[in-house]
């Protein structure tokens, strides 16, 4: 059996992807995880739920009994279900605070689900945040899951999480930390459905293009779904999105006044699908400079 | 003359799966009902709505009414925040098309639309029922310049359009604005 580590701070978000398709029985080591995203429980669930089905995945859960727990609170262990084996067992659940800002990772068949799923989780992000805080997320899961749809239905499904971070506990900058993940065929292959861009040299050549107006794998006149997330993302404040797919990564900075950053790279394994990592900013003075510093630090060095 | 509503459920309007199912009931509502009459797109349950929800729902619906379909009923859009209202807004300009919409206050206004909309909307609505002429003498516009305005008010559902036959024999278009319809 093969062991795959994910540990330290945000594994997924922070580092690369892990190799894929799975090849062998496969352990997921959370023992030494210390902090988790929305991103990561999305990108880990595609992991289980997309991999072979006569493989055999264990999970060993984080030895920090903080972070198990925020594990089990955001039903990672539930939505994953009988796919995986956690060993060693889990402790009881903790009583579950009602109103928590937060959108537990839940698995999508069909993408007006989350409409569905609105009724259950507006009255209770209404409660904590304002009004555009709670639009923009439900705006921006929208948005993202007609794209998993699009260009990610498989038999996996896709998976959503959520959680608003006021950066007390975590010190992350403060915002709704979105999490959208799929095992689709990824954006280059769902834009090759149209004639205009079939033929694209890369991974990173298609994220490039699909955060452009009306740039769409259909034949309709779309095209604005990503870059509807990347303006709300920068809406009330400075934001960041990461869009994974293949082996292309983009990451966003983007301003309120409009105003967008880019930085591509390629990756060193394929991710299964696409998944996306959306902050949407809610502090107004954080700077350019200074969010990029802190994400940098955080996405790239921080283990 | 009939009022028909269409309620769209809230409080979240977040896919373009559930826009084009609204949409499809939108059009039930249109082809089950009569000439003339008024169908309004109540969107007050509403707390958010992301634009591919908006544009399946209002900006197609609009799109394919171009062509022809059902222009001789009338339409209005029932608002309901101003989150809702901005992203209405935003799926018309960037189909270049306008609306009727209709504030929780019953405020009524002409939304987005190319720049000649809201004026003649407003000119429409003082008119009442009128004719292409008639509307052109107004804005003082050539018969033609005013029958391809007509033609989006038509799309738009802010005027209905309805065929007569004038004394002279032939066909000709009358119009009526949509808040001339009782309970707009």
């Amino acid at each position: 059996m093969r062991t795959i580590v994910l540990g330290g701070r945000a594994p997924l978000l922070a580092g690369n992807p892990v190799p894929w398709p799975l090849k062998a029985d496969t352990t997921f080591d959370l023992g030494d995880l210390s902090f988790v995203t929305p991103f990561d429980l999305v990108s880990l669930a595609v992991l289980a739920g997309a991999a072979r089905e006569d493989l055999h995945l264990r999970v060993v859960p984080p030895v920090d009994t903080q972070v198990c727990a925020y594990l089990q609170r955001m039903d990672l262990f539930t939505v994953l279900g009988r796919r995986i084996r956690v060993e060693p067992d889990l402790p009881e659940e903790r009583p579950r605070e009602a109103d928590r800002a937060l959108i537990e990772l839940h698995r999508l068949e069909h993408p007006d689900e989350i409409d569905d799923l609105s009724k259950e989780f507006w009255p209770r992000l209404r409660s904590r945040l304002p009004q555009e805080v709670c639009a923009n997320l439900f705006e921006i899961l929208g948005e993202l899951v007609d794209n998993a749809a699009t260009h990610g239905a498989s038999a996996a499904g896709s998976f959503i999480a959520a959680q608003y971070y006021s950066g007390a506990t975590s010190g992350m900058p403060e915002g709704m930390w979105i999490g959208v993940g799929d095992a689709g065929i990824g954006i280059r292959s769902h834009l090759a459905g149209n004639p205009r861009h079939s033929g694209l040299p890369s991974d990173v050549a298609a994220i490039q293009l699909a955060v452009q107006k009306w740039v769409t794998g259909t034949a309709d006149r779309r095209g604005w779904g990503l870059v509807k997330v990347l303006e709300a993302a920068g809406e009330a404040a400075p934001g960041i999105v990461v869009i994974r797919s293949g082996r292309g990564e983009g990451r966003f900075y983007v301003g309120p006044t409009g105003t967008r950053t880019a930085r591509y790279r390629y990756l060193p394994h394929r991710t299964p699908g696409t998944s996306v990592h959306v902050l949407a900013g809610h502090i107004r003075s954080l700077t350019r400079s200074g969010m990029w510093g802190t994400l940098s630090s955080y996405s790239w060095k921080t283990r | 003359m009939t009022k028909h509503r269409l309620v769209v459920d809230g409080p979240v309007g977040a896919t373009r799966q559930r826009g084009q199912e609204w949409r499809q009931r939108l059009e039930e509502l249109l082809r089950s009902s009569a000439p003339g009459d008024l169908v309004e797109v109540d969107l007050t349950a509403l707390e958010a709505m992301s634009v591919s929800f908006a544009d399946e729902l209002i900006g197609r619906l609009l799109a394919d009414r171009l062509t022809g379909d059902f222009q001789d009923r009338a339409i209005v859009i029932v608002g309901g925040n101003e989150d809702v209202r901005e992203t209405l807004e935003a799926v018309l300009e960037r189909r270049d098309a306008g609306a009727l919409y209709r504030d929780r206050q019953g405020l009524v206004e002409a939304l987005a639309g190319p720049s000649w909309f809201r004026e003649t909307v407003e000119q429409a609505n003082d008119l009442r029922e009128f004719s292409a002429n008639d509307l052109a003498l107004r804005l003082n516009k050539s018969p033609q310049a005013m029958n391809n305005r007509l033609k989006q008010l038509a799309a738009s559902g802010a005027v209905l359009r309805e065929r007569g036959v004038p004394k002279g024999g032939g066909k000709e278009f009358t119009y009526r604005a949509a808040t001339a319809i009782s309970g707009a």
